[in-house]
């Protein structure tokens, strides 16, 4: 069957999804950028990103989050819960916190930076202080993206 | 391993050259990576069906940069369909400024895919078409004869808005606004996305202060209005309900006063819409919708009034209030290189009730009107790069009080093309049209206004053969529109001697996009079209340009766009400019100064008028829909 190449989605329960390719892509960049591992143990609860991050070779899906390098917090309730478990995992290695809201940024000093949207455009942000208490150094072409502190 | 000398200092100079080539190289991939990830996956990628037509898009991006906080803000920036207000200062923009009710019934507005529609009263774009947009994400302007598919009615220009959605816009937004003569505007946003559902409420208030129109009396006219309005929405992966409310006070400008110079002039409107939408399975679609409207109008002049209800008095007090039904099953199928689309869509609208200074005042028997429409499209891939499409929609209407039925069959041909850079679309079509209820009913409802030919009333039929070709390379865009339209049996009298052909229309749409870089965008837009046989005009040319500027520097956005227009009536050049700065204070915080028609030049039209004691014409009053107006607006984000 010829690929009939003209999208036709008008599914509106639908309407939000994430593009597979260009997502996968920021997401390996800023990844890297924040482990020095060649493949990342990602967790995240988003189905969106987890649908997403299975059709990579460089991602692989933490089941849990202590197993995780990189914890990928789309949603206030996953962020609650990430915290309190942190909270109480006062002696263990904890995974990297990076978020997709700014708000979330705000509220806690866990996470190190955001992928977010604002007013129709994505932003990238990363904190050099929180960065800092993780002893993440970023590569060169992340640096026009971080600010001191919010 | 012995090195010869200045080796080292020669390999680490390559390996710092290398080095910084690849930062280079990295912080270009990441600027590029953003530019890609921002045009695929923003919302309009998830929207635009290329079968719709011929497309106009306002992205969420451009929409925040001009600053667009009504419909009326983008409308104003379009071609071929100017936005006018009529003599009531509703948004009328096929209004010839004469008489009539209400002239744009065949410009339809969907939000998220489905119609709000005045029902009996006509076209949603009455109380839509100058809405406040702090809830919307995207618009589509499609032109010419829509797919079948999301048109229940036929259109020729139907416009889409899309909202947010919380995936993007999650929290709160509150924006307040206020200009110059008061005009004062509120509005706060909440969303969020739980586990299986998501959810949108906005809240806003207008309280809009307008520039009143001199008439030569000692009271101008005054088109203030008040609007409060809700948009809601709740969904899950495969259902979605909406619910919109809209309270507008409005001050009714000329009214139903004849030369213009009303005693009291004011219309108030109550507004509920109600739809829900289920995927049923892969390819079975259902969605129901339903419209209630209230509309009361108070009006005195001097002379008798020009409504038809009002029968020759002075003073009018009405009530209208009517309902809208409309039930949807769509059918959607791959089988092999064709994709199937069909489906049955019936609308039911009803004229509930009108009451004349609180008594019941319905005579007419015509209150209600049934519309039954089959439709069957199919979507042929010739090739990887090319696609056949072939519509037909049959339409069957019904009404009661002995009022004629119609029978309307719509045909759409079309073919795309499309490659890496360039791409092609060309439609024929054919399109009918029948007179709307409400031109009806008062027409029927006045012994002067021609009753037994207003039960019987020939059908529009529009043939179009229309055209597109575009080329993207990089930071340039350029696109070409062609159309060649014609009316046979007009629905807009044009039967004067030497006006009495079929209208032909011929239009040309020129625009080019260049993005300097990420934060730095010019947008062109030039517009040519030849008429004949339009309203009283044999021949009248029209000509038109949009050209905008976005950029950003550091904190500050900055906006300036001049909308232009000149037509054959008098060759008289009008002038649009708007021009905006805002400072982000913070990532949540934004200050905005904004200025719209800042030379007090844009388009006017006229008003017509006649002098009530002689019937013969007077001089028309020359007014513009665009006030001049300076705007401060705050912007927070919770």
């Amino acid at each position: 069957m010829r690929k009939i190449f003209i999208l036709l989605i008008f599914l509106y329960g639908h309407l939000y999804a994430l593009e597979r390719e260009s997502t996968l892509k920021m997401y390996h960049g800023i990844f890297s950028a924040l482990s020095s591992k060649p493949m990342t143990s990602v967790y995240t609860t988003d189905r969106e990103y987890r649908k997403v991050f299975t059709t990579s070779k460089r991602i692989f899906l933490a089941k849990k989050p202590e197993e995780s390098d990189i914890i990928l917090i789309t949603n206030r309730s996953t962020l609650g819960s990430i915290i309190k478990r942190n909270s109480l995992n006062k002696h263990g290695q904890k995974p990297i916190l990076f978020v997709t809201d700014y708000r979330f940024l705000k509220d806690t000093k866990d996470a190190v930076g955001a992928f977010y949207w604002r007013k129709g455009r994505s932003q990238l942000l990363f904190i050099k202080k929180r960065l800092e208490q993780h002893a993440i150094h970023l590569p060169k072409a992340y640096q026009n993206y971080m600010i001191d502190a919010l | 391993m012995r090195y010869f000398f200045g080796q080292k200092i020669i390999q680490k100079s390559l390996i710092f050259l290398g080095l910084l080539s690849l930062n280079t190289v990295y912080a270009e991939d990441v600027n590029s990576n953003l530019r890609e990830y921002n045009q695929k996956n923003d919302l309009s990628q998830k929207t635009i069906d290329e079968n719709k037509g011929h497309l106009t898009l306002f992205t969420r991006e451009r929409l925040e940069k001009m600053h667009a906080k009504t419909l009326k803000d983008v409308f104003k920036t379009t071609p071929m369909i100017y936005y006018h207000e009529n003599r009531y200062g509703l948004p009328d923009p096929l209004g010839s400024g004469g008489f009539e009710p209400y002239n744009s019934n065949f410009i339809r507005v969907f939000i998220d895919g489905v119609e709000v529609t005045q029902g009996w009263m006509g076209s949603g774009l009455m109380l839509y078409g100058d809405i406040n947009i702090d809830f919307v994400d995207h618009i589509e302007f499609y032109y010419a004869s829509p797919s079948f598919e999301t048109s229940t009615e036929p259109a020729f220009l139907t416009v889409f808005l899309y909202s947010k959605t919380p995936e993007q816009d999650s929290g709160g937004k509150v924006n307040l606004i206020q200009g110059n003569r008061g005009y004062n505007s509120q509005s706060i946003s909440y969303g969020q996305k739980k586990e299986d559902l998501s959810y949108m409420v906005n809240f806003s208030h207008t309280n809009a202060k307008r520039e009143t129109v001199d008439n030569g009396t000692s009271t101008p006219l005054s088109r203030d209005f008040e609007r409060t309005q809700l948009f809601s929405y709740v969904k899950n992966d495969d259902q979605i309900f909406h619910l919109q409310v809209m309270k507008k006070n409005t001050d009714g400008l000329a009214g139903m006063s004849w030369d213009a110079t009303p005693l009291e002039s004011g219309i108030d409107y109550l507004n509920v819409h109600m739809d829900y939408g289920i995927e049923l399975s892969e390819h079975w679609r259902a969605q129901f919708a339903y419209e209630w409207l209230k509309v009361d109008i108070v009006q005195k002049d001097e002379y008798p009034l020009v409504w038809a209800d009002a029968l020759g008095s002075n003073t009018f007090n009405g009530e209208y209030k009517n309902s809208t039904y409309t039930a949807e099953l769509t059918y959607k199928e791959n089988i092999g290189d064709h994709r199937i689309t069909a489906g049955l869509k019936g609308r039911y609208k009803e004229l509930d009730s009108y009451e004349r200074d609180g008594l019941d005042a319905l005579m007419v028997p015509f209150t209600s009107e049934q519309i039954f429409s089959l439709f069957f499209q199919d979507q042929y891939a010739l090739t990887d790069q090319e696609l056949l499409t072939l519509g037909i929609s049959y339409n069957h209407i019904s009404r009661n009080g002995g009022v004629e039925h119609d029978d309307l069959l719509q045909l759409r041909l079309g073919y795309i093309y499309s490659s890496e850079h360039w791409s092609y679309k060309t439609y024929l079509y054919r399109t009918q049209f029948a007179l709307e209820p409400f031109t009806r009913y008062l027409a029927l409802s006045n012994p002067l206004l021609d009753p037994v030919n207003s039960q019987d009333v020939s059908l529009q039929t529009t043939l179009g053969f229309t055209q597109e070709v575009s080329y993207v390379k990089k930071k340039h865009r350029f696109d070409l529109k062609l159309y060649i339209l014609q009316d046979e049996d007009g629905l807009f009298g044009n039967n004067i001697p030497g006006v009495e052909g079929d209208t032909k229309y011929f239009t040309t749409v020129f625009t080019y996009d260049y993005d300097f870089d990420l934060n730095n965008k010019m947008n062109l837009q030039l517009y040519y079209a030849q008429y004949r046989d339009i309203l009283t005009e044999p021949k009248l040319e029209d000509v038109s340009g949009y050209l905008s500027f976005i950029n950003t520097y550091e904190d500050f956005d900055f906006y300036n766009g001049v909308v232009w227009h000149r037509n054959s009536l008098d060759w008289k050049n009008y002038y649009d400019v708007t021009s905006s700065i805002s400072w982000n204070v913070k990532e949540d915080l934004t200050l905005t100064l904004k200025g719209q028609n800042l030379l007090d030049k844009a388009k006017k039209t006229n008003l017509s008028r006649v002098d009530p004691a002689t019937g013969s014409l007077i001089l028309p009053l020359s007014i513009s829909p665009i006030d001049q107006r300076i705007t401060i607006e705050l912007e927070y984000m919770f």
